[in-house]
């Protein structure tokens, strides 16, 4: 127990300071798709929110040390490899289908939904790497 | 009888007493102002190239002072719902920041202005009425002679959203973030009127 709390702890740091690493990355690389945030679908920064968007990846830490404790015997190969198959699981049965419906829903760009797709695989690699190395 | 002498001195006084010659501006509809702004990922700029309404300053000389006194009404008015950004989404999200729903308008309320000659810097006091908060301003113009009773004043001014209790909005928790400072540029043209 000490261990995977441990495992979640580490894992929520680590994607805390990955998630914004990457989204100052975007911002520096690809200002145009930044813009798109400027849309009314998103809303203003304010106290009662940020903490929300801060927490997320500890939220996200929980919800994948779940599934990697129920399904990691099943996972196969090292510990690359469990953390790729943990991405691509989480990619296409968790984003997939939810990106696919809020780009029906809402009004952002095709490129814009993809870079979320491609920063939710990223993470859960990131979540499944300190997943494979601390609680194996 | 003392009374009646006051009276009389009163009068006499009255008549030597020049009333001020009040010359009457009007702004021009190739008026305009912008303001410019920036974020963490880009600049913009959010204008008003045309202006629509018939405003006129109005001012007097000020006596012992080389400056002119415009009267109370002597306003430019802005709509804010006017201003385009050049981008969507930017321009929505300017309207809403400068609370246009609540206070459509920009007032710009003219209160003093250092005589003018062509050519010139000229220094000048005015109060901007922004989201219903006021805030009287130091503006540095250069003057210049457009046409014959016409002219014209360029300059600029940096401000803050704080001057007027707004808040630059931020999104994504943060990470996109609109600079606190914005530079107003104006380009005001203004025909004389006569009498």
């Amino acid at each position: 127990m000490k261990k995977a709390a441990s495992a979640v702890i580490a894992s929520s740091i680590i994607l805390l300071l990955v998630s914004f690493g990457l989204l100052y990355a975007m911002i520096a690389i690809f200002p145009k798709v930044a813009e798109e945030y400027y849309s009314p679908v998103f809303r203003w920064s304010d106290a009662g929110t940020d903490w929300m968007f801060y927490a997320h990846p500890f939220v996200l830490s929980v919800a994948l040390k779940w599934f990697w404790e129920r399904y990691k015997e099943i996972l196969p190969g090292g510990t690359i490899m469990k953390a790729l198959e943990l991405a691509f699981v989480y990619g296409i049965v968790a984003m997939l289908p939810v990106l696919w419906l809020t780009f029906s829903a809402i009004d952002i760009s095709a490129v814009m939904v993809l870079s979320w797709l491609a920063y939710g695989i990223f993470q859960a690699f990131v979540a499944g790497l300190v997943f494979a190395t601390l609680n194996p | 009888m003392r009374p009646f002498l006051l009276i009389i001195v009163f009068v006499l006084t009255s008549f030597h007493t020049k009333a001020p010659v009040v010359s009457a501006w009007t702004v021009e509809r190739n008026s305009m102002l912008a303001i410019d702004g920036s974020s963490n990922i880009n600049q913009f700029t959010c204008d008003v190239r045309e202006y629509l309404r018939q405003d006129t300053l109005r001012a007097v000389p000020e006596q012992g002072r080389s400056r002119y006194l415009f009267t109370s009404g002597s306003k430019l008015s802005l709509d804010i719902r006017r201003f385009d950004c050049h981008h969507v989404y930017i321009t929505s999200d300017f309207r809403k920041m400068l609370k246009a729903d609540a206070y459509p308008c920009i007032d710009i309320h003219f209160i003093n202005l250092d005589e003018f000659r062509n050519g010139t810097d000229v220094k000048g006091q005015v109060m901007v009425q922004l989201a219903g908060k006021r805030k009287v301003m130091d503006i540095t113009y250069r003057c210049t002679q457009s046409g014959p009773d016409q002219i014209r004043l360029q300059g600029g001014q940096v401000m803050k959203f704080s001057d007027f209790e707004l808040t630059a909005p931020r999104k994504i928790g943060g990470l996109i973030r609109i600079n606190p400072e914005i530079r107003v540029n104006f380009d005001l043209y203004f025909k004389k009127l006569h009498s």
